[in-house]
């Protein structure tokens, strides 16, 4: 039988023609029907542009040099815009990568799946039709939703929707392009059990594109590893993750976050008391609610909580951007000193000044403290661009010319630079690859080792604040409901939230045993 | 594709640099007295000797416009620096202080938005008389409230994001954040609307002193060698039309050159 759909020897290219290397670069991937395949890989490893390419989305500066791709024994590369519109959103649908900006914001829910709909042969799509597009990807109230903006849903009941308006031609194939990475752990296990639901109930086969191996070994039948346009190994999920022969997928699935494991650590002298937090938004909203916890001296406390639980709240209470209603922070028993808590934040693109050398922007709160003269802040930056494991070199350097990882390396030299007690980590690794992953907390843990800051690490992947805190408190709608040693938490948690969180981590049972 | 656009510089960038020689020195382009005539020489067509042609009084037109452009472009820049200072300043103190101000200062742009702009500068020429630096002010006044809508947004833009929190963390100080990272990061837009303005301001000086209320005569200025030119426009087309190609040439170049640096800056 003639597999659903095979690619043989794709490479697209972009730019002019021979200059740099293709950006897929003779891929060869078989769908058979029915089946979910994962394809692995790093940002700028290509598999991005192949999804594109596998859908006909390709944009203009694209072009595909070479291959053959067929779909259910039909040759589709080389195809027209036209005939790809009469293929794409019947046969073939595609999920994109970012809910947010993917739906239309100044159109109802209702007229973008009544868009989709018309396209797949439905001319009038009726009220039932619609509700029934919804019901199939799990929302629970779809004649509720259908007159609401995109801005009024959350991110998982946007991809729902976007879901919805891909299956809703009962397509053949569906090309989902990182469908949960702007999600947190616990919206992304939902809508990846739909997507597994609706494929098996359909027989719809799945292209599934991710850089999380976990997300592949818990959800595809095969899987494929590429890295720098190739693929380097492909095969069954079991073999590939369970006995990988290609050095690439080794690395990927050593840099996989590891719990802590050992003997929980002795408490230690206290440094951060935050005490009955409160914060109140205007408007009402309350953010926390009554949060107390206390961060040891050199030592790691993770926060874990979903998104909107209040854990950003604390980090901008904690490194006094906002104003707390109620409670205190204390450092030391006393109000927190000016740089004496220092703040990375989650998204090294934005909290970079793109107009400032990174020299001058790890010398900023030396600046700010008046430390020094111009020369030693020169000289203390150097040396905090070597602890960081940089060259000196990137000092002179605008924050465009750097890789995700290095920014956010750049952010850590600056947050510590006025040598503070504590640092406060939100998501510091939520925006980097599985390896930079790595390769950035055991930075922090080193960082930790030689200079004896404490951190405060708040994430929503309880995978990574295990991986990096000794301890550890659960956050859900503004309260902490669980805290205590990472091991002691991670093998009985008490908290039904925290089993929840703990069964949300994709490939948890493979990795721990 | 690429020669071809570069290309397309040359012409405006060789106008733009005739005019600005001609306003920086006048004497090395055309060494003869712009307000001394020659009776005898009244009227005449373009020529060898006179290439734009001769006035009513036998003086000679590219003279003329040669140290006209002094004044006229001078009004031009000067409208603009006003126009990007002014309006920086009202942007940057109401994207900064949020709130009533900027609501009671935001109100007041829109008000001076709503009069049409020819009769604001109208009205202020009116109040602070006739002359080249009165319209300059005057013109410059008029653009300013929309740099100080472009300043305000980009303020408000630059002051939510994440570099400018960090800022705050690192403890650098309100003035300080404002003046190394709001500034630098929000200048881009307001530059590239500058860029636009000016050729704007060019063709307004013009319009304003073609009205009169430029420089007196018989100091030449391109607006008003065009109303000079215009009785005799029947019998001697070449003194309104060349002063007129000259604004048109010049506006022309420093939008199209502006448009060159603004894409470039964009897709860099």
């Amino acid at each position: 039988m003639t597999p659903l759909l095979a690619v043989r020897g794709l490479t697209v290219r972009y730019g002019p023609p021979g200059r740099g290397r293709p950006a897929v670069d003779g891929v060869d991937l078989t769908v058979e029907a029915g089946e979910i395949v994962a394809v692995v890989g790093e940002s700028g490893s290509g598999k991005s542009t192949l999804a594109h390419a596998l859908a006909g989305l390709l944009p203009d500066t694209a072009r595909v040099t070479g291959g053959v791709v067929t779909f259910g024994g039909e040759r589709v590369d080389g195809l027209r815009e036209r005939a790809w519109r009469r293929l794409r959103g019947r046969r073939i649908a595609f999920v994109p990568q970012d809910p947010g900006t993917a739906l239309n914001p100044l159109m109802t829910v209702r007229a973008q799946l009544a868009e989709a709909l018309r396209l797949t042969g439905t001319p009038r799509p009726g009220e039932d039709a619609l509700e029934e597009a919804l019901g199939r990807v799990g929302i629970p109230d779809p004649a509720a939703l259908l007159d609401r903006y995109p801005h009024q849903l959350s991110g998982g009941f946007r991809q729902r929707v976007l879901l919805g308006m891909a299956l809703a031609g009962r397509p053949a194939l569906l090309i989902a392009d990182e469908p949960t990475s702007a999600l947190d752990t616990m919206v992304q296990k939902t809508v990846l059990d739909l997507v597994q639901k609706v494929a098996a109930r359909d027989g719809t086969s799945v292209l599934l594109i991710t850089h999380d191996l976990g997300v592949a070994a818990d959800r595809a039948d095969r899987v494929a590893v590429m890295t720098e346009g190739r693929v380097v190994e492909e095969g069954p999920a079991d073999r590939v993750l369970g006995s990988p022969r290609a050095a690439y997928t080794r690395l990927l699935l050593r840099s996989a976050p590891q719990p802590l494991t050992g003997p929980a650590p002795a408490p230690g002298e206290p440094l951060l008391v935050v005490r009955d937090l409160r914060k109140v938004y205007p408007g009402g909203t309350i953010a926390v609610e009554g949060a107390s916890f206390t961060l040891d001296r050199a030592s790691t406390l993770g926060l874990v909580g979903a998104s909107g639980s209040g854990k950003s709240t604390i980090a901008r209470v904690v490194t006094g951007l906002v104003e707390p209603t109620s409670g205190s922070v204390l450092l030391d028993g006393a109000p927190v000193r000016a740089g004496r808590v220092q703040f990375v934040a989650q998204n090294p693109y934005a909290s970079l000044d793109p107009l400032m050398s990174v020299g001058r922007i790890v010398a900023e709160p030396l600046r700010a403290l008046r430390a020094g003269t111009r020369a030693e802040r020169r000289e203390r930056v150097l040396r905090l661009l070597e602890d960081v494991g940089l060259p000196p070199e990137v000092a002179r350097r605008r924050p465009s010319a750097l890789s995700g990882g290095q920014r956010q390396r750049v952010a850590i030299a600056r947050a510590l630079a006025p040598s503070p007690d504590v640092i406060v980590l939100d998501e510091p690794v939520s925006a980097l690859d599985t390896v930079t992953q790595a390769q950035i907390l055991a930075l922090l843990r080193r960082l930790q080792d030689k200079h004896g800051m404490a951190y405060l690490l708040i994430s929503h992947d309880l995978a990574v604040v295990a991986a990096a805190a000794e301890r550890l408190a659960v956050m859900r709608d503004g309260r902490i409901v669980e805290s205590g040693p990472t091991a002691d938490v991670l093998a009985a948690p008490a908290a039904p939230f925290t089993r929840e969180l703990l069964a949300a981590i994709p490939g948890g049972p493979r990795r721990g045993g | 594709m690429t020669f071809m656009r570069r290309l397309g510089v040359v012409p405006s960038a060789l106008v733009l640099l005739a005019a600005s020689a001609a306003a920086l020195a006048p004497g090395l382009l055309s060494p003869a007295d712009p307000l001394r005539g020659d009776l005898t020489q009244r009227l005449l067509p373009p020529g060898t000797a006179h290439p734009f042609g001769t006035d009513e009084l036998g003086r000679d037109v590219f003279t003329r416009v040669v140290h006209g452009s002094a004044p006229s472009l001078q009004a031009a820049v000067i409208a603009v620096g006003v126009a990007v200072l002014a309006g920086s300043a009202i942007g940057l103190v109401a994207g900064t202080a949020r709130g009533r101000l900027d609501g009671l200062v935001m109100r007041a742009v829109e008000v001076l938005l709503a009069v049409p702009s020819f009769l604001l500068i109208l009205v202020v020429v009116a109040v602070l008389g006739p002359g080249t630096r009165e319209v300059a002010l005057a013109v410059g006044v008029s653009a300013a409230a929309v740099f100080s809508r472009v300043m305000r947004a980009e303020v408000v833009r630059v002051r939510g994001s994440g570099y400018v929190e960090a800022a705050a963390v690192c403890g650098t100080g309100r003035v300080t954040v404002l003046l190394t990272h709001v500034l630098p990061n929000a200048a881009g837009p307001v530059a590239a609307l500058a860029t636009l303005e000016l050729g704007n301001a060019v063709l307004t000086v013009a319009a304003v002193s073609f009205l009169g209320f430029g420089a007196p005569p018989p100091a030449p200025e391109w607006g008003s060698l065009v109303a000079a030119g215009r009785p005799f426009l029947a019998s001697a087309w070449w003194l309104t039309t060349v002063p007129g190609l000259v604004v048109a040439a010049v506006a022309l170049a420093v939008n199209h050159l502006g448009h060159v640096l603004r894409t470039r800056s964009e897709t860099r």
